[in-house]
């Protein structure tokens, strides 16, 4: 068999010409950590120049990570910093931030995207088109929407983490440390953004001022990549309940003095088309927990009134939301999209689905269960 | 105390050569130096004597030149006597001649100059009396089996007339029913009989014989039977070979009672004659692979041979690779382990490690251990160990590639504890592990070589040392120094001492890939040494054997060991010739023995 | 045939079946399942299975084309029976199909890995480290390339397979993965075949095949169906995963879907976050591996082309193979214009390969029974060693 013995040489030298080439190639992408300013929030808003865009560069400061790896408490100087471009394009933007900046901005890190509900739909676009390109920006970042300043609600700080950043991260990753789960991630929402027949929402984050903490409990709606609506807290539970996304949800029942709580359950979209009629039906099976009922102790027919009830009160909740959504002309539920998957022929014969989606025949069917009934009897 | 005394020691001045007794039975006629000889010595002589007179010259060279040339001449002397002597029809001069009188002249002249042979002559006999001279390694010898089994024997012996007349065949008597010596032999080559005698044994001739007597007379002196040291095992018997080759093969007899052991010897090296046994297990080793071996270990040409290790470069086809590729263990449990798996063993005289081979990389992972626990125990610390490696080898590079080139790959919150302390750091990653590595490697080294004692005290504060005072100077980080004493503890977890060094220098190969190009490199490099391991073969075994090629049935005794009855094969990569080690099904007689029914039948009868 | 002697008795059949699936996959991976979905849109999954079971069929053809003399390879044994010049052209073919799909898999690995790990490494560095890797692995030859594949391919097709199950955890439409009813043949078709590269590569058999212990070559034949087998059920749950997270309307827009999915894919409490990417750093040894394959196999046929059999033809043939593989990949400027090339000229040429040349051969082999079992005499040596 043919050897290698003899050409020996010919891989040292091989070998050494991959060893200069190194040495000459530099370190390429050898950049140790306390190199780079690891970037862990960003953010979108409109620029003062019409047409232009203004982006947030937030990331931790070394002090304050010092100090965190030492595991010691926040100090009085604010934990990040905050760097913002201007420019008609992300890479302009970035290159104006980047020249505000000693060390390397680093995209690998990115835990948040932040936009402001001012941002008008053709800017949106082009932002998350450059950020879906970015090779080093991985595309599992939670989004949020804010009305209020970008910067202020980024770096609002929390008693809870050294960062506010983490404060984000933690909250919408953790399922049940919301009412409803509605941490949206960046592929996520590419992803609906791309799909016909399905509008993109956000979480909205607010500053309350008083007293001072962050508010997590509504959603911005968008029409394609248009801001629409914000909807109210309730309105946001019942978005939830309607997607499957509940988690805490609660209700109260004045008839009967009763509290239910922690409900949550699955929800189900059936999309139909009856000779150009489009029907939608969600079937929303939920379950959950007796708080607490006037006359304290409660009987069998009592739990099935509650339960009936409650079924109906959730299910006129829900389709007043699903009216309000035709009204608005958005289709957060993704009922084109179903309709599509199921029915591809009588989709594509539609032809602008926005034109459609009011039209559509709405009917919820809500079954509440109540699962625990607590210890008392 | 051997074998130095001072009393043996020649007398400079004093001519050796001089008989200590006359000889009167047989008359030799005296041989006559040769003329040249004569003149230079005493050429060489009146020189002496000169210079002497002219003080400031060192006479020290030409004393040594003197003393030369009298053992050259005594060597010429003797061997032009025994030519003569044997006339033409002796086909060699390398026979024992017969004549006790030469076997003397030319003993004395030649390993007799040395202090540590005794010559002595006698006679065999009370009455008629027959020369004999008796030749032997004082110290490595028995001097009481020479005294009272053999010279006492001998010289009392009341029937030596009869003896006279077995001519040639004298020697033969001799052994059959004269000496008590247990093993005895007759030789009557030269280069044969002086390494015997030379490795202890007493050489005994007799006039007239055909042949020399050489009697097992050895007697070594050995360190004791002692616990292993480099190979500890909490389990499992506590006995390590020592340096003597005999011990060991009644180490490994002792465990193996069974004709189809086989030792074959072999004696290596021009001067040290080092005895090597190559062991084996007929009928269970591959008879190729045993002769293999056999070949392979005839064609070393060596002056010496000290070291059990300096066969492995002639036991491997890929000497120059990293890997050991052959086992090296002084314990006497795994050699025998290896020897029925069907193995081939190396025992070298004077040295307490013992070879096996083939050798494949798991071998190295393989130990006592595993073998004397439950099979649970052993699939827990074989993945220790494998972890170990891991851990030992991947640590650092890792740490390097996340830090410096991919940190995008860490959660959030170590990226922020590994940057956050970084930021006092004036060094990069790279450097720090390169100081720390270096430091440890002083470290152990140093350990190594210090006596004992100190040795711990050096550990201690070397700890002390480098764990706090370094973090606290802000030249290392604090993550640093977890991940390093990972790396220096995780490299030995395996068994093989000498398994540990290739993953130490792959370590540096690593390095330097993950600093380029980060987790590709180190995945790059990975790969290299995975074709590397694979190609390797020793003995037509693959190296990496039950993982490249892929052998189902030794997976079951890799990194995680199957109960016993599940390995009732032997290794498949060893192709013994039988392959079954145990019957397939363990019969379990008694599987419910009636304990309660019984005892109370025998209270019964004691009642009764 | 000395040199068909030497050869005998080396791989087993196991590692026959490792090196054939090693051999295709790894490029069109990355694709996967874009040009399904584009073209045939959620029916993709039955253009999937339907090259699985094209790929089965040809694979069929092949080793009856291995079958003809078992001992040589193709290039060896073609211009005996095809007549001289026209071998001769198989023989070029052959070696240019290696070098492309070499070339190709380290264009697109190289410029994933840039895109997404190593932005600021040049590709040059990343595909020679690559392509350099390969010719070590090589360059030991094909015994030890087999094991090393055991030892290395194996281990991480686990380690993916039992991510791709971690994948489903991402999955944001369960709708999706029931496979559509409403079935419609010719985007079907037209997915199936622009998908097709998925699949090119496993003729690295008609120079494997030899090498292959001559007692191992039926249980090989079989040990490589069930590595199709493997693909395709992983090769499904991939699609199901992709589908089922990404939808039909998305997944068209992504260069690369596969890694796409591995980047969503996290392990939140473990020192790596971003597991998915770890796997895709993994399959690093497929494509090494499929880089190593082509080169052993472009460098065998070569030797069998220009018939110059030395000690030092093997290295030579390969080093050069390996620097054109190098010159290829660096001198093409995008991974767009790599794109190209593949759909191109890749995918039509690598089928017509595919179907064409056992087609060809066997029917010519048909006519010429009494030439094949002269040939067959000759190259068949003494029984094979053992061991």
């Amino acid at each position: 068999m043919m050897t290698f013995a003899s050409i020996g040489r010919l891989w040292a030298k091989i070998v050494t010409l991959l060893v200069i080439g190194l040495t000459l190639g530099g370190c390429w992408d050898n950049r140790p950590v306390d190199y780079r300013a690891l970037i862990f929030t960003i953010g979108f808003s409109p620029g003062p120049k019409p047409g232009e865009l203004k982006m947030l560069f937030q990331f931790p400061t070394p002090p304050a990570m010092a100090q965190y790896s030492k595991g010691s408490g926040a100090s009085g100087s604010s934990p990040v910093g905050n760097v913002t471009g201007e420019g008609p394009s992300v890479a302009r933007c970035f290159n104006a931030a980047q020249a505000q900046v000693s060390r390397d901005l680093y995209l690998g890190q990115i835990q948040i995207v932040a936009v402001s509900t001012k941002l008008s739909a053709p800017l949106f676009y082009s932002s998350l088109n450059s950020l879906d390109r970015t090779g080093a920006f991985d595309k599992t970042p939670f989004m949020f929407a804010t009305a209020q300043s970008l910067k202020k609600v980024a770096s609002f700080p929390t008693t809870q983490n050294n960062f506010p950043s983490l404060y984000y991260v933690d909250l919408f990753s953790c399922m049940h440390c919301q009412t409803d789960s509605l941490g949206v991630r960046f592929w996520q929402f590419a992803s609906d953004v791309a799909t016909p027949g399905v509008d993109p929402y956000l979480p909205q984050v607010s500053l309350a001022s008083k007293p001072n903490h962050v508010l997590v409990n509504r959603v911005a709606l968008y029409r394609h990549l248009t801001y629409v609506s914000t909807l109210n807290p309730q309105n946001t539970m019942t978005l939830g309940i309607l997607k499957g996304l509940a988690h805490k949800v609660s209700l109260f029942l004045p008839r009967q003095q009763a509290t239910l709580r922690a409900i949550h359950g699955s929800s189900r979209l059936q999309v139909q088309d009856r000779h150009g009629h489009i029907s939608a039906m969600f079937h929303v099976v939920l379950s959950s927990t007796l708080e607490g009922i006037g006359t304290q102790t409660e009987t069998a027919a009592q739990l099935a009134l509650l339960s009936h009830e409650g079924s109906e009160i959730l299910a006129r909740r829900c389709l007043t939301l699903l009216e309000k959504t035709q009204k608005l002309d958005v289709d957060p539920f993704g009922v084109g999209r179903n309709l599509d998957w199921h029915h591809p022929e009588s989709f594509l014969a539609i032809k602008h689905w926005h034109k459609e989606y009011p039209k559509v025949h709405m009917t919820v069917h809500v079954q509440l269960k109540i699962h625990k009934m607590g210890d008392l009897k | 105390m051997w074998p130095f005394s001072q009393k043996h020691r020649p007398q400079p001045g004093k001519t050796p050569g001089v008989p200590v007794i006359d000889n009167r039975l047989d008359h030799t006629p005296k041989t006559e130096t040769p003329h040249g000889s004569k003149e230079l010595m005493d050429n060489l002589l009146t020189t002496e004597q000169t210079l002497e007179n002219i003080s400031g010259v060192d006479l020290a060279l030409l004393q040594d030149l003197i003393t030369e040339t009298k053992t050259f001449d005594k060597v010429l002397e003797t061997l032009e006597h025994t030519v003569k002597q044997q006339g033409p029809a002796t086909l060699s001069i390398d026979k024992y001649n017969g004549s006790v009188e030469d076997a003397y002249n030319l003993l004395k002249n030649t390993v007799g100059q040395s202090p540590d042979i005794n010559i002595r002559r006698f006679f065999l006999g009370r009455k008629h009396r027959i020369p004999a001279v008796l030749i032997f390694n004082d110290g490595l010898a028995d001097n009481q089996m020479i005294d009272q089994d053999t010279v006492f024997l001998m010289q009392r012996y009341e029937n030596a007339e009869e003896l006279w007349d077995q001519g040639p065949k004298i020697h033969q008597y001799v052994h059959d029913s004269l000496v008590s010596v247990g093993h005895a032999t007759v030789e009557n080559e030269w280069t044969k009989l002086l390494p015997k005698m030379m490795g202890g044994n007493t050489l005994v001739f007799i006039q007239g014989a055909a042949e020399v007597l050489v009697l097992d007379t050895v007697k070594y002196p050995a360190r004791a039977i002692e616990t292993p040291q480099t190979e500890r095992a909490i389990k499992g018997p506590q006995e390590s070979f020592n340096e003597v080759v005999l011990t060991q093969m009644n180490l490994i007899r002792r465990r193996i009672k069974n004709p189809a052991l086989h030792f074959d010897k072999l004696s290596i090296g021009t001067y040290t004659k080092t005895m090597t046994i190559i062991a084996h297990i007929e009928g269970v080793a591959n008879p190729e692979l045993v002769m293999a071996v056999k070949r392979r270990l005839r064609r070393v040409k060596l002056d010496g041979l000290q070291y059990s290790n300096t066969l492995t470069p002639y036991l491997t086809t890929h000497a120059a690779s990293l890997f050991p590729q052959v086992r090296t263990s002084e314990r006497v449990d795994i050699v025998v382990r290896d020897l029925i798996q069907g193995k081939v063993a190396i025992l070298v005289d004077n040295t307490p490690y013992t070879l096996t081979v083939p050798a494949t990389f798991i071998d190295f992972y393989q130990t006592t251990d595993d073998y004397t626990g439950s099979y649970w125990n052993a699939s827990l610390e074989r993945i220790i160990r494998l972890v170990g490696l891991f851990v030992g080898l991947l640590l650092p590079p890792l740490y390097v590639a996340f830090v410096s080139v991919d940190p995008d790959l860490l959660p959030l919150k170590l990226v922020l504890t590994i940057a956050g302390s970084r930021e006092a750091v004036p060094f990069p990653p790279v450097l720090e592990v390169l100081i720390m590595w270096i430091i440890v490697e002083i470290l152990r080294e140093a350990a190594i070589r210090l006596p004992k004692g100190l040795s711990t005290t050096l550990g201690t504060v070397g700890a002390i040392v480098v764990g706090t005072s370094i973090v606290k100077a802000g030249i290392v980080d604090s993550i640093m120094i977890i991940i390093i004493t990972l790396t220096a503890l995780g490299l030995f977890t395996s068994p093989s001492y000498e398994m540990a060094t290739p993953w130490r220098i792959l370590f540096w190969v690593l390095i330097t890939a993950s600093y380029f190009l980060g987790l590709y490199g180190i995945v790059l490099t990975t790969l290299i040494i995975l074709a590397h391991l694979s190609s390797l073969e020793n003995f037509g075994v693959a190296y990496f054997s039950p993982f490249g090629p892929i052998r189902f049935r030794d997976l079951k005794d890799s990194w995680l060991k199957y109960p016993t009855s599940a390995l009732n094969k032997r290794p498949v990569y060893l192709r013994s010739v039988k392959p079954q080690q145990m019957s397939k099904n363990i019969p379990r007689p008694m599987k419910n023995p009636q304990l309660y029914s019984t005892q109370k039948e025998e209270l019964n009868d004691d009642i009764r | 045939m000395a040199q068909a002697k030497q050869r005998l008795g080396r791989i087993s059949g196991l590692q026959f079946a490792t090196t054939v699936t090693a051999g295709y996959m790894a490029m069109g991976v990355f694709y996967f399942p874009r040009e399904l979905v584009t073209s045939a849109g959620r029916d993709g999954i039955w253009a999937f299975w339907l090259e699985g079971a094209v790929t089965y069929l040809l694979m069929r053809l092949i080793f009856a084309l291995n079958r003809i003399l078992p001992n040589e390879t193709l290039g060896e044994f073609a211009p005996k029976i095809l007549s001289k010049p026209l071998g001769i052209i198989l023989g070029i073919y052959t070696a240019l199909y290696h070098l492309a799909l070499g070339a190709s898999a380290a264009i697109l690995f190289g410029y994933v890995l840039s895109n997404i790990f190593l932005p600021d490494t040049p590709v040059w560095a990343i595909i020679a480290s690559m392509v350099l890797t390969a010719t070590y692995m090589a360059s030991l030859g094909i015994s030890s390339l087999a094991r090393t594949l055991q030892a290395g391919y194996i281990p991480m097709a686990i380690l993916t397979f039992l991510t791709l199950i971690l994948a489903l955890s991402v999955i944001r439409h369960p709708v999706l993965l029931l496979p559509p009813v409403n079935i419609r043949a010719i985007p079907i078709l037209q997915g199936a075949y622009r998908e097709y590269f998925l699949f090119i590569g496993f003729e690295v058999t008609v120079t494997l095949y030899p090498f292959t212990r001559n007692t191992d070559r039926r249980q090989g034949e079989r040990f490589a169906y069930w590595g199709l087998a493997l693909i395709m059920i992983s090769g499904t749950i991939l699609y199901e995963g992709i589908m089922a997270t990404f939808g039909p309307a998305f997944i068209p827009l992504l260069r690369w879907p596969v890694v796409s999915i591995m980047r969503v894919l996290s392990l939140s409490g473990f020192f790596v976050s971003k597991w998915g990417m770890l796997v895709v750093v993994l399959w690093t040894i497929a494509v090494v591996s499929f880089i190593a394959i082509r080169l052993w196999c472009l460098a065998h046929d070569l030797i069998a082309l220009v018939q110059w059999h030395s000690r030092y033809s093997y290295p030579t043939f390969l080093i050069s193979g390996a620097l054109a593989i190098i010159v290829c990949s660096v001198s093409i400027p995008n991974a767009k214009v790599a794109d190209y090339f593949m759909e191109r000229f890749l995918l039509p040429w690598g089928l017509g390969y595919l179907i064409g040349v056992p087609v060809v051969t066997l029917s010519v082999a048909h006519f010429r029974q009494s030439t094949i079992q002269k040939l067959r005499q000759q190259s068949e040596p003494n029984p094979p060693t053992t061991g």
